[in-house]
């Protein structure tokens, strides 16, 4: 493989990666499938492309093109050279608003399209739950659809052209044709007449079995999309393109169709006792022609409404609800779109199917419920411990008639394997995705798989639904082709393939000739390594540090272009290295033994981590709630382990204690000295500040000396016996006092009494740096001084939010004394959050007052990641005349 | 921006296209008016750098009653 990665580099001007951290992050996508890539080509324009193709096929080393790597069943794993087209191939090449189309490259993100295309009222409509991340190309691949196809199908039904590369290196543009225009091109001596002759010539030859074999449910994905052939005389083979999942051509360009946006949408959300009330209540819903019709389970329900983050918007709910379904309505209006779903909630309550349906109207209140809805996944993703909810029969698709008697059934062959399962989706399409709890670093989890995919598999069958609904076959359904569509028809996939690609280049194993689905499991590195990985923290919730590592799934939230603030880094860069996924992969490889003896210490996990702001966005935003902050930290440790700290670290963790002799007398003298330009050389050369930092100024005068000073005029005995403790932290003690007063004279203006916490250093700067150790044993005093006065019921109220995330957050999990850790954690608040909680109580008393007309508020990412800025506003906002 | 991250050598551009991602147009383009309240020290001084604006703590922001 040496003399092909040495082509490509000298015959490519982009990225070519073949070290082995790299091709580990290109190993796995979003399903439960492992191949280490030969190498990974991230191309900057369509020559690169072209180059690498080319190359490969010299070489015979096979291609698989990928985009966002969401895909959910081993689509774009394989061992052959990976295509990343989603960091530089990503641009709209032109928008015709007229003919409502757009032609993209493959690597754009749908969302950023969507953005792209709103202020012209079109969309792109297909929305998989992975949006935010998943290219265009992808979702042609996988032939995607997501919550509204009822009403706008799957991609292939807005797939208008394919300007498409062949391994062989030929290009040739797919489009629709009239059956003239295509008879007059279908004819060799062309690579384009010679498909287009012969795949006439094998499609019309099985018509009629295609008719017969491919199922009658909308929402089919699996196999080739010999269906798209049979009814019209216009034909279009990017529509075979579409869901061909790579293993024909590369796509370089593609032409979409657009719809115009809805100009108004409602939500009806119906409850019911039990699951099964709600999936049978789904057939008299889809009389009202809705846009979606989306299952929230039970599971989801309870751990929505427990879960700090989505609590505040699961209010939606009534009740005790077994489950509910949310259904949306599109109309000319939104008031229109209310009638609508409000004439559902009449008619569901007049044939007593359901009394409460409560329906939502104003775009905050449905944004709240589709929040739930999508957060509600990772809810469940997290529920399961040692187990996870493993995608392998979630995509089938079943008449939506027969949905109920199906999952009634597939429910009782999970639980005979002793496995429950979430359920979550599309009921509206009959495709709810049902994930069996299952530990696949356990043989016996893995034979358990196999029997309920068996069992599944017939059900499927006899209810004529499809194996696939829109996740499509990669890796984990490819192996059932055969069986499935039966020996003609898998034939002729054969035939379409080998008229693409008669080499078998494009991502082979996919489709066609597979291997079993139980074969390149990502858990069998972890059987193999069959050990624990000591970590420094303890990972209580996630069942040990291999575990935590393991909850990645590859969903790749981390790798949104917009909305929230996950991943920070991947943003910035764009590389699948600086995002949380490629982190956890990462780590993955080093625990499993494949980045050297000494993995956890290694060059390449430092790479990974270098850029990790540990800003614990995704500690909140993730699906699964890993917190790459902490895993830095951990790998940071075990760096400084083995080739010392590096003088810069040890001066930043040290900085608090500085802090404390720098400010007060000395202050005037340090802040005129830090500034000079020999001191900012030393202070870049040591410490590593970068010497272009304006650098924070010592206060003349610390706080504590400064609440002596002017204790006179404090509040002695707060109304009520109403006691709080301040921590002092670093910063308002040293640097910024006005915010240690301010948190004083505003708790006082609300009647408390104030006494001041001086427990030491939260920690913070120590555990950023990766001095672990150094901060459990430190921590530990800090953390023993704070429990004092939660023991005497005084809570301490933290004004700097990165101190409260070490105090309430990490310190606890840190420190080998687990009892006064959760007590801390319990007792220790940031300012608003208590404020916010006594208001609630009732506790404080208006009018609020503040000298400010309007807000503009940065919530601190640690703030974010521990229940977010809501608490703040819900204050602010009972201010008469405040704007926030 | 991301406390001492946003003040290392090396992380210093990263921490600044950050910042530009969102935060600091929006502080620069925020109405005539408007205070910036950022409860971070490090986020207070980092966009105060970045933007010139001196963001305020939001214990510095209210007042009850008594």
């Amino acid at each position: 493989m040496d003399a092909f990665v040495q082509d490509l580099r000298s015959s490519l001007s982009c990225e070519v990666l073949d070290d082995v951290l790299s091709r580990a992050l290109y190993a796995t996508d979003a399903g439960n499938y492992e191949i280490t890539p030969v190498a990974v080509v991230v191309p900057r324009a369509e020559e690169d492309v072209r180059a690498a193709v080319k190359i490969a096929a010299a070489h015979g080393v096979p291609i698989i093109p990928r985009g966002g790597g969401t895909s959910l069943g081993g689509q774009v794993v394989g061992r052959a050279l990976v295509i990343d087209f989603s960091k530089r191939m990503n641009r709209i090449l032109s928008i015709d608003e007229a003919a409502r189309t757009v032609r993209v490259e493959p690597g754009i993100v749908r969302d950023e399209l969507n953005a792209a295309l709103a202020p012209r009222g079109l969309h792109f409509a297909p929305d998989p739950a992975t949006s935010s991340r998943a290219n265009v190309g992808g979702m042609v691949g996988n032939n995607s659809s997501g919550t509204r196809s009822i009403v706008y199908g799957k991609t292939v039904d807005h797939v208008r052209a394919v300007r498409a590369l062949l391994a062989c290196g030929e290009e040739i543009e797919f489009r629709e044709f009239s059956s003239g225009e295509y008879a007059r091109r279908a004819a060799p001596p062309t690579r384009e007449g010679e498909i287009l002759f012969r795949f006439r010539d094998a499609l019309l030859a099985s018509k009629e079995e295609i008719e017969r074999r491919f199922p009658k449910v909308m929402r089919r994905a699996g196999g080739y999309n010999l269906d798209e052939f049979v009814r019209t005389d216009r034909w279009n083979l990017a529509k075979l393109l579409a869901g061909s999942e790579g293993t024909l051509a590369l796509s370089l360009e593609i032409e979409l169709n657009l719809e115009p946006l809805p100009s108004g949408t409602a939500l009806c959300i119906p409850h019911f006792a039990a699951v099964s009330d709600a999936i049978r209540a789904v057939a008299s819903i889809l009389d009202h022609r809705p846009s979606a019709v989306e299952l929230l389970d039970g599971v989801v329900i309870d751990m929505a409404r427990t879960n700090r983050a989505t609590a505040p918007k699961a209010t939606f709910l009534e009740g005790n609800p077994g489950a509910a379904l949310i259904v949306e309505f599109f109309g000319e209006s939104d008031g229109d779109a209310e009638r609508k779903a409000r004439s559902l909630a009449a008619r569901l309550a007049r044939e007593g199917i359901c009394a409460v349906a409560p329906v939502r109207r104003d775009r905050a209140g449905q944004r709240a419920v589709w929040d739930v809805r999508k957060s509600g996944l990772g809810l469940v993703l997290a529920a399961g411990g040692g187990k996870k909810p493993v995608p392998f029969i979630e995509d089938a698709a079943i008449p939506v008639e027969a949905l109920p008697e199906y999952i009634d059934e597939v429910l009782a062959v999970c639980a005979a394997q002793g496995s429950r399962a979430a359920l979550y989706a599309h009921a509206s399409v009959g495709v709810l995705h049902v994930r069996p709890f299952l530990d696949l670093t356990n043989r016996a989890d893995v034979e358990r798989m196999k029997v309920i995919a068996e069992r599944t598999f017939r059900l499927v069958r006899k209810y004529g639904g499809s194996w696939s609904g829109e996740h499509g076959d990669g890796l984990v359904r490819s192996a059932w082709m055969e069986r499935f569509y039966g020996r003609e028809i898998y034939d002729l996939f054969r035939r379409v393939k080998h008229l693409f690609d008669p080499e078998g280049l494009m991502n082979p194993g996919k489709i066609i000739d597979a291997p079993p689905f139980d074969t390149a499991l990502r858990t069998g590195a972890r059987t193999a390594a069959g050990r624990r990985t000591d970590s420094f923290y303890r990972y209580g919730d996630e069942g040990g540090f291999d575990s935590a590592i393991d909850r990645c799934n590859g969903v790749g939230a981390c790798r949104a272009t917009a909305g929230g603030v996950m991943c920070p880094s991947y943003r910035a860069t764009r590389n699948e290295i600086d995002s949380t996924r490629g982190r956890a992969n990462a780590l993955r490889a080093a625990i499993t033994g494949r980045l050297g003896d000494d993995g956890m210490a290694s060059d390449d996990l430092l790479r990974a981590f270098d850029l990790c702001l540990s800003c614990k966005a995704c500690r909140s935003e993730c699906p699964v709630n890993v917190d790459a902050a902490r895993w830095k930290g951990e790998v940071l440790q075990r760096r400084h382990d083995r080739c010392g700290a590096p003088l810069s670290a040890k001066i930043v963790a040290a900085l608090p204690r500085v802090a404390g002799i720098c400010s007060g007398p000395l202050a005037p003298l340090v802040n005129a000295v830090q500034e000079t330009a020999p001191a900012r050389r030393i202070l870049e050369r040591f410490a590593g500040i970068d010497a272009r930092r304006t650098l924070p100024r010592f206060a003349t005068e610390k706080f504590t000396a400064r609440y002596e000073r002017t204790r006179s005029g404090r509040l002695a005995g707060g109304k009520d016996g109403r006691r709080v403790a301040l921590f002092v932290d670093t910063y308002m003690e040293n640097y910024d006092v006005a915010v240690g007063i301010a948190a004083v004279e505003l708790l006082e203006s609300f009647g408390f009494e104030v006494i001041l916490a001086r427990a030491g250093c939260c920690q913070r700067p120590r555990i950023s740096h990766g001095f672990l150790r150094d901060a459990a044993r430190q921590g530990r005093k800090t953390i023993g001084r704070l429990d004092r006065f939660i023991r005497e019921g005084i809570p301490v109220l933290v004004c700097e939010p990165g101190c409260a995330s070490a105090l309430i957050d990490d310190l606890p999990a840190l420190i080998d004394d687990g009892a006064i850790g959760s007590s801390v954690a319990a007792g220790v608040f940031f300012i608003d959050a208590f404020l916010a909680e006594r208001m609630r109580e009732g506790d404080l008393e208006g009018p609020f007052r503040s000298e400010y007309g309007k807000l503009l508020i940065h919530a601190h990412c640690h703030r974010k990641a521990l229940g977010g800025a809501g608490d703040m506003s819900e204050i602010l906002s009972l201010v008469a005349g405040l704007e926030v | 921006m991301a406390g001492s991250f946003g003040y290392e050598k090396d992380h210093y551009d990263l921490s600044l296209a950050v910042g530009e991602d969102r935060l600091f147009p929006a502080v620069r383009s925020r109405a005539v008016g408007t205070a910036v309240v950022a409860c971070g020290f490090s986020c207070r001084h980092q966009i105060a750098h970045a933007t010139g604006v001196r963001p305020v703590h939001f214990v510095e922001t209210i007042r009850g009653c008594q």
